[in-house]
């Protein structure tokens, strides 16, 4: 599975495809990266860009709830 | 993937949707005459906005009153809350005490603190999202939209039939007038605003809460501007149609409170990924 899949597919079921996809390409391009190219090493600024871009509407702990499904999957390896 | 909205949300959307239809079919069969055609009315009235300002406030305090999710739905909560003093009182004058509601009066006054604060809580929140949605379109479309209706309301209604009408008082005359321009700048400008933000945010669980306040605000709004045209007139009176419209539109705007902080259990929501 790419990364940036994993993150619209986390993203999509609170803003939609249209915006979790724009927040994964604003933290592509942050990084001098495209979406398709972004790794395990890159969450911690996925992470940062998520919380920046939900934060101010949607409730804490639905944003936990992305986050850590996120972290789990990379714990089990399951980024290409 | 779970909806995210729990069964006790839709169970107490449900149980105020029907103490309205109750009281609707109380009033058709003029049970009790006038006096419980008044009672059905106003009780059944207060009792959903006081439920829904009870929810909407607690709510508000599970999402935290001072974040920027939780606070639009606080002053919403708040604005709801001055609605239902206003109903509690014209309930009390005309239920309790059995006399004729004055117009303008007290009640006037805490329908009207309800407009600026409904409105500061919409706009809120829809300034919560301009790191995710332009908000240049839906700004000029609302203005656009508030300020044309502002203009039909002013030249075809306040103009003719309010200003210049000479059998009526100068506070008659200035409460007939901010209803409708509350309604029209207070209430519908908000909500089409809000409704260009979630269109441009292109769906998600985010938009839903804020779906069901803009159907709310726009049914109340209507409610109110029938109000304002049927008192200016002497027309209106308890048991009327207009009543649902308060208490039909009070409950989405509840609905939307109990799915903003059903959202914010995300046991309730479901996995976001699988």
């Amino acid at each position: 599975m790419v990364i940036a899949d994993a993150v619209r597919h986390a993203l999509e079921p609170y803003v939609g495809p249209m915006v979790a996809d724009t927040c994964v390409r604003a933290t592509a391009l942050k990084l001098g990266k495209t979406a398709d190219e972004l790794g395990t090493a890159d969450l911690t600024e996925l992470d940062s860009n998520v919380r920046k871009l939900l934060g101010p509407v949607a409730p804490q702990a639905a944003i936990e709830e992305a986050l850590d499904t996120l972290k789990r999957l990379a714990r089990e390896g399951a980024f290409s | 993937m779970a909806t995210g909205v729990s069964r006790s949300t839709w169970w107490i959307f449900g149980a105020a949707v029907a103490i309205t239809a109750l009281a609707a079919v109380l009033v058709a069969l003029q049970l009790g005459g006038e006096a419980g055609v008044a009672a059905a009315s106003d009780i059944h009235e207060t009792l959903v906005v006081g439920l829904a300002a009870a929810l909407i406030l607690r709510s508000a305090w599970r999402l935290g009153p001072h974040t920027s999710v939780g606070r639009p739905w606080l002053l919403i909560g708040l604005g709801t809350l001055s609605y239902f003093v206003g109903d509690a009182i014209w309930t009390i004058i005309e239920v309790g005490m059995r006399q004729e509601v004055p117009y303008p009066g007290w009640p006037d006054v805490f329908y009207l603190i309800e407009y600026p604060l409904i409105a500061a809580g919409i706009l809120s929140a829809g300034l919560a999202f301009r790191g995710l949605v332009p908000l240049g379109r839906p700004t000029r479309i609302a203005l656009l939209v508030g300020g044309g209706l502002a203009a039909v309301v002013h030249f075809g209604l306040l103009a003719p039939f309010v200003l210049n009408e000479p059998g009526i008082s100068l506070a008659e005359r200035a409460f007939s007038s901010l209803y409708p321009l509350g309604d029209v700048l207070l209430m519908v400008a908000p909500a089409v605003f809000m409704l260009m933000v979630m269109a441009s945010l292109g769906g998600g669980k985010l938009s839903w809460p804020w779906f069901a306040v803009i159907g709310g605000s726009i049914v109340v709004a209507l409610a109110d501007a029938g109000y304002s045209w049927l008192a200016t007139y002497d027309l209106y009176q308890s048991g009327s149609f207009i009543d649902y419209g308060w208490s039909i539109g009070h409950a989405p705007i509840m609905l939307g409170a109990l799915i903003a902080a059903d959202l914010a259990n995300p046991a309730r929501s479901g996995p976001a990924s699988s």
